[in-house]
């Protein structure tokens, strides 16, 4: 048997703690440590891993009677890759210091420099992560877009026009926020960009709303296809992906309720992994039109361990996919099915 | 033969939420449907459900964990005032409606409890408020000087730590996290409460609508399959 990759975790925040929970669990990995900065709620909740600090967090952990392990420094001479989970965009403070102990690294904040890496979104760009030394994962919103690219073929998608409406802060979050009114971007948001560099020659738009909401993004999208699709044969690609949930094109869509009743399911936090989907009637034969909702504090959780495993040296997408999906219980749906 | 026992619930319901978290936790399978009104189905037969009325359960939830929270006073006050900010429709979960940038005012509750020989008189307003998360009290427990109270918790009632205590969006999400117990089954007081010199206690928690609903799933399961769940 292959001894376990071993992982190091940056942050227990809204990222963060879903990554540790879900690296535990799976086959042929290992959680070694988690480093922390302070202790969050998260970190309170949870006093018995083993968390190692950054920078002056160890005062802070004794003072809830948690007694941190080591600093990041000791943490990572144990594992065979990082999962940096920290504030969106702080990544490049601490990649210097990955490369110099020849650490594998995987960003997850929403990362914009190239310095860190390829982006990478598994299902189109898989092998990017095979032997990359460090890169970034795209965001949940450009996740959500990146599947369904990928399950009606990157090379059958010319053009991709996207609104994301998004929440205005995060579920644990009470003091951000839009209270009222929606907050339209300048300018293109970076949507568009990651879709153009996950598939060369693709063209993408796309436009950011900011929405007093925590109930998770919903992005409008219109995809232009290099050529006509009978509107079953796209139906029939899109609810082939188990990630992907297709809903019949007269139901209401309430993000509300999608996510609230996610309780049943008995999942952690009640994460939904899956992305909503609801395509409008075809306009012509060569346009897709449709809403998508997403759990945007755990939509990327899936490709992460796609892209952890493409990391442990699994060089075949789909069996990391099929791997993921078993791990975590994404089920391909009966057609017709009920439920979110 | 005990009989076998589903709840089907109209996602689309405000009470969805919270009705899927006690199925869940009783056992009880749940069938989904996308219209209509909420039904259980006994060895395949539907049979309706009449929800529980909203002022019903309103009454239900706010008199039970405020006198979860008043028996934690010694000795019990001589009388207790709170406001209640209610969810949004009343439930916690997503609302079909409520009010957008708007508190609503709602009718005052009056119960009296008993704790041992002392009756304590309670008068809530209950305030519908733009938020689904949980419902939160803010309470005076009024003694007297000679008599200081002590606050001495109970369960159902805990005490959060103060990283969790500063909002509701931390304390829900706390208790999320903690997963030792839904937030329905608990009252979570966010601040050590302190008495006054004038003899007063001053508290302020969070709870939720599944213990009531819980219950009355409950016992809807076993009238229906004809056995104790």
């Amino acid at each position: 048997m292959s001894p376990a990759f071993r992982l190091a975790v940056l942050g227990m925040g809204v990222i963060g703690k879903r990554v540790v929970h879900v690296v535990g669990r799976q086959p042929g990995l290992e959680l070694v440590g988690v480093a922390v900065r302070s202790a969050s709620i998260a970190v309170h909740a949870q006093p018995h891993l083993p968390y190692y600090t950054t920078g002056t967090g160890a005062p802070a952990l004794r003072a809830v009677g948690i007694e941190p392990r080591g600093r990041l420094e000791d943490l990572l001479e144990q594992v065979d890759a990082v999962v940096d989970c920290g504030p969106a965009r702080s990544g490049a403070q601490r990649f210097p210091h990955y490369r110099r102990v020849g650490v594998r690294s995987l960003f997850c904040g929403g990362e914009r420099s190239p310095d860190l890496g390829p982006l990478v979104s598994p299902a189109l760009n898989y092998q990017a992560a095979v032997g990359a030394a460090s890169l970034r994962l795209t965001s949940c919103n450009s996740t959500a877009l990146a599947r369904v690219v990928a399950a009606l073929g990157a090379e059958n998608v010319a053009e991709v026009n996207a609104t994301v409406l998004r929440c205005g802060t995060d579920t644990d979050k009470a003091n951000k926020g839009i209270t009222d009114g929606a907050v339209v971007s300048a300018g293109d948001s970076h949507h568009a960009a990651d879709l153009e560099q996950l598939v060369p020659g693709l063209i993408g738009r796309s436009q950011a709303v900011t929405l007093p909401m925590v109930s998770g993004h919903v992005i409008q999208v219109r995809l232009r296809l290099r050529r006509a699709v009978p509107a079953d044969d796209v139906r029939a690609a899109l609810h082939a992906v188990p990630r992907i949930s297709l809903r019949p094109p007269d139901e209401v869509m309430d993000t509300a309720v999608i996510k609230a009743c996610q309780a049943g399911r008995g999942r952690r936090w009640r994460d939904r992994y899956e992305l909503v989907m609801r395509l409008d009637p075809p306009q012509s034969a060569d346009t897709v039109t449709g809403w998508l909702s997403l759990d945007n504090e755990a939509i990327i959780i899936p490709e992460l361990l796609d892209v952890v495993r493409a990391f442990s040296g699994s060089t075949d997408p789909a069996v990391a996919r099929s791997t993921t999906d078993d791990g975590l219980s994404i089920r391909p749906r009966p057609a017709g099915s009920s439920g979110w | 033969m005990r009989a076998d026992v589903r709840l089907r619930v109209n996602a689309r319901r405000p009470v969805a939420s919270s009705l899927l978290v006690e199925a869940r936790l009783a056992g009880v399978p749940v069938e989904w449907c996308d219209d209509g009104d909420a039904a259980l189905v006994v060895d395949g037969e539907r049979r309706s459900l009449a929800l529980p009325d909203p002022v019903e359960l309103r009454d239900a939830v706010v008199t039970a964990a405020v006198g979860s929270l008043l028996a934690c006073v010694d000795p019990p006050p001589e009388s207790a005032e709170c406001v209640v900010l209610a969810p949004a429709a009343g439930l916690c979960g997503p609302s079909g409606q409520g009010p957008i940038d708007a508190v609503v005012l709602g009718d005052l509750i009056r119960r009296r409890y008993r704790f041992g020989h002392a009756s304590v008189p309670m008068v809530a307003r209950v305030v519908t408020v733009q938020h689904t998360r949980c419902w939160t009290v803010l309470g005076t427990a009024i003694g007297t000087p000679a008599r200081p109270p002590v606050w001495r918790p109970v369960p159902p009632v805990v005490l959060l730590p103060p990283v969790a205590g500063r909002d509701t969006a931390s304390a829900t999400q706390y208790l999320h996290e903690t997963e030792s117990a839904e937030l329905s089954r608990q009252v979570a007081v966010l601040r050590e409460p302190e008495a006054t010199g004038d003899g007063t206690l001053r508290f302020a928690a969070v709870f939720g609508d599944g213990a009531y609903l819980g219950d009355w799933l409950k016992d809807l399961v076993r009238d229906a399959s004809g056995v104790a769940t």
